[in-house]
């Protein structure tokens, strides 16, 4: 219980540092109109936004005081006004948050599932085979975005096998008939393009967790106590790669979240990295920093969920 | 430097040396430009030919020369970025462990800064901040210090509580004296987290093109490639073979190229 | 059981000549010699270990059949108690679980061999839902050996049970090699003479004077 309550105090650490991060960032950037580092050419960038802009941040007042606005703001559930979108961002990120979640779940189970299996089972044959991962590194080189626009080609385009934009046809509503099966067409291309790109990482990591302990003094014992490959693979080997497994799947998570939005961007998925490209491409500054302070807190959240499960699994 | 050689596989031999053609290819590859990489007065997509070894693009620019213009930003954006980060990273590594105190802050910092998705920072910076080359470069090395904080800690502070350095310690030996002994075990991780950042780099550099941020001047493949994915009919011609392809190979092949060299079987 | 006649391992430039080793069925055979003379070689060489270029024999026969012939299988009827017995333990596996898995391997369910081993080695039963990380050094090593002997092999290997643990413990682990002797043939090697010669039945000695170094190639 005590681990529990040092746990919730360093997360708490944490969100602050997150929400400090997200409220300084572009007061402290150059050229950004809320810099405090050349209040006049910030002032004069100032006078290109609409009044729900300067009412959400108050550039006038003194910084303790936009924090502090700030806070309350978030506490609200108050994201500020997306300036393309034209309406409330919490809306926006509302929207389109469960697509995200769905594309980048999904993606995340798959490719851990083969990407653990396949890694182990190549850290488990004979000798070292470090060769049999080049087709894996190769994979990981190319930028999750290149990966998306080079199936798009070949796959919607050149063969028409699978749609090249959106998460459900035009004109489908959830209440259509044959709904489901339009959203997991439509599904198809970006959660392939999502799983390839993390099951490298992962498969790489798992190979060498195995490796490292095929060199481990019990695992000889258990060749020498005659015990049956099925326990070894399961008790000796998946048990012990087992934590760190997990520390990694922490970490490839958050990325799959920014590779999903990569994905969806090139998509036109209506999930957040739609809503990324269009704030990119239009300077919307309340979405793109409502994105960011999302993603941080959903990066955290699954952070701490890997992190209690370590714990609860390294209990011995 | 002999010793290095010896201890590399025969693929991260073959590895070693496509790096080092990429940096002769940054230092030297504009000689063979046939023309400037932004001189857009040639007729406007032309397939491969004499003249025109990769062909044109829309606008008229050779996309060869592009691609040989690339590499030196390429290597640019890379070595800088992995100096700084790689600097910054192990210095302050080193600081956290001689000054216990602060190490805590700065490791719970670090801590911060992995668990957020550091491309979203970057790319938030790009948007925001005047899009400068300086700037992407500072930004990269701000947000992926942390990586190399972590790494760069767990290896030193092995060391740190090995006999040797315990014992300089207790007889009031200053600070110099414990980075040399530190440097004897240490100088290896630098390399690989060299090489891990300046891929890392590159992989920024692209993923910030693509979004249409960073210098919009610079021809760097990231904007190359960028250029092809917006091009009206990628889709429905064969124009991509040589205008996306070219950009394409030679990023993912100096991405993989450093990951092999990088990767230590039975290291995790 | 075992007949060697004429081997030679080699390391690098290195050659160990081994004298003639034979143990009959029921023996307890302790080979003796300074460190690194080539104790664990030998057990590397009987378990298959050793590269082919590694080695030379005239004759080396386990259980009647060359040691070439062996895979595998060698280890359904030999029992190998390693130097590393207190770091062979899986640290995610509670002691249970270990005699679990063996008694698997050989196809048989637990049927109180496991408890009677364990009281034979003076081993509590409610060491059963423990992991090893909780274990003191003196137990893992008699965990060890007990596991060893729940194959029921026919042959048991114990390289250096001597080294690394308590006075007590090794008073126990000499009982319980008496309590075997005679239904397992044992070949030991420690580099302790007086515990060897209270535990086997006779000695094979291994260097005889400088021998053991002074083979070069």
């Amino acid at each position: 219980m005590k681990r529990g309550g040092k746990m919730v105090r360093t997360y708490g650490l944490y969100l602050v540092l997150i929400l400090c991060i997200s409220f300084f960032l572009p007061r402290f950037l150059p050229g950004s109109p809320l810099s405090v580092l050349d209040e006049a050419t910030a002032s004069q960038n100032m006078e290109a936004f609409p009044d729900t802009f300067r009412e959400y941040y108050a550039p006038e007042k003194p910084e303790a005081v936009q924090f502090l606005l700030y806070l309350k703001h978030l506490l609200s559930g108050d994201l500020g006004y997306s300036l393309t979108g034209k309406r409330k961002v919490a809306d926006m990120i509302g929207e389109s948050l469960g697509y995200s979640l769905l594309l980048a779940g999904l993606a995340m189970t798959v490719s851990t599932c083969i990407g653990v299996w396949y890694g182990m089972r190549a850290g488990l044959k004979e000798g070292s085979s470090p060769v049999r991962l080049f087709p894996l590194i190769l994979l990981q080189a190319v930028p999750v975005f290149l990966l998306a626009e080079s199936l798009r080609l070949l796959f919607s385009y050149r063969l028409s096998w699978f749609p090249s934009r959106g998460a459900y046809s035009v004109g489908m509503h959830p209440s259509s008939e044959g709904f489901l099966l339009d959203v997991l067409y439509h599904m198809v291309l970006p959660l392939t393009v999502m799983i390839l790109s993390e099951i490298p990482g992962i498969a790489v990591f798992t190979y060498n967790s195995t490796v490292r302990i095929k060199k481990q003094q019990f695992v000889r014992m258990a060749v020498y106590l005659n015990l049956t490959q099925n326990i070894i693979e399961k008790k000796y080997f998946f048990r012990n790669i087992l934590p760190e497994i997990l520390g990694k799947l922490s970490i490839q998570s958050i990325s799959c979240v920014a590779g999903t939005m990569f994905v969806e961007a090139v998509f036109a998925y209506p999930g957040i990295g739609m809503l990324l490209r269009t704030a990119t491409a239009n300077r919307d500054y309340p979405l793109m920093q409502g994105i960011l302070l999302t993603v941080c807190t959903l990066a955290l959240v699954i952070n701490a969920i890997f992190e209690f499960l370590i714990q609860q699994i390294s209990r011995r | 430097m002999k010793k290095i050689w010896s201890r590399l596989s025969a693929v991260q031999r073959i590895c070693a040396g496509i790096c080092i053609f990429y940096f002769l290819a940054a230092a030297f590859g504009p000689i063979f430009s046939p023309f400037p990489p932004d001189d857009f007065s040639s007729p406007a997509l032309l397939p491969p030919g004499r003249v025109h070894l990769l062909g044109t693009d829309e606008m008229g620019h050779d996309i060869f020369s592009m691609v040989l213009s690339g590499f030196r930003y390429t290597m640019l954006f890379s070595l800088t970025a992995a100096l700084g980060s790689v600097s910054l990273g192990t210095v302050l590594a080193f600081a956290s462990l001689y000054f216990p105190r602060i190490g805590r802050g700065i490791n719970h910092l670090a801590t911060v800064f992995l668990i957020i998705p550091d491309i979203l920072l970057i790319l938030f910076v790009a948007a925001f901040a005047a899009p400068t080359c300086t700037n992407t470069i500072l930004s990269m090395i701000f947000f992926s210090w942390p990586r190399v904080f972590r790494i760069a800690r767990s290896r030193l502070s092995a060391c740190f509580s090995s006999n040797k350095v315990a014992y300089t310690m207790l007889i009031g030996g200053n600070m110099w004296d414990v980075i040399r002994k530190l440097w004897h075990d240490g100088y290896p991780v630098i390399g690989t987290l060299f090489m891990m950042q300046a891929s890392r780099a590159v992989t920024y550099e692209t993923t910030l093109a693509f979004f249409g941020l960073g210098d919009p001047l610079l021809k760097t493949w990231g904007r190359l490639i960028r250029s092809a994915l917006n091009y009206e009919n990628f889709f429905y011609d064969n124009t991509w073979c040589w205008y996306l392809l070219p950009a394409m190979i030679c990023v993912v092949v100096y991405v993989a190229v450093l990951s092999v060299l990088v990767f230590d079987e039975g290291k995790v | 059981m075992i007949e060697i006649q004429g081997l030679s391992i080699f390391y690098g430039k290195r050659k160990l000549a081994y004298p003639d080793i034979s143990v009959k069925k029921g023996e307890a055979v302790g080979i003796a010699g300074k460190s690194g003379c080539g104790k664990t070689s030998l057990f590397s060489f009987l378990l298959g270990e050793l590269p082919d270029s590694a080695f030379s024999y005239e004759r080396a026969e386990l259980l009647g059949r060359d040691l070439s012939l062996w895979g595998m299988e060698r280890f359904e009827k030999i029992s190998y108690i390693p130097q590393f017995a207190q770091s062979a333990l899986n640290p995610r596996m509670k002691v249970w679980e270990h005699i679990d898995a063996v008694l698997s391997a050989c196809g048989r369910r637990g049927s109180g061999e496991a408890e009677e081993l364990f009281q034979k080695l003076a081993l509590s039963e409610e060491l059963f839902s423990r992991y090893p990380s909780t274990l003191s050094g003196g137990q893992k090593q008699r965990i060890v050996i007990a596991l060893a002997m729940l194959k029921e092999p026919e042959l048991l290997f114990m390289d250096e049970p001597s080294s690394a643990i308590d006075f007590i413990t090794l008073r126990r682990i000499l009982e319980y090699i008496w309590s075997i002797k005679g239904t397992t043939t044992i070949l030991m090697t420690a580099h302790q003479r007086p515990f060897l010669e209270k535990a086997v039945d006779r000695i094979v000695e291994l260097s005889e004077g400088e021998k053991c170094w002074k083979s070069e190639m």
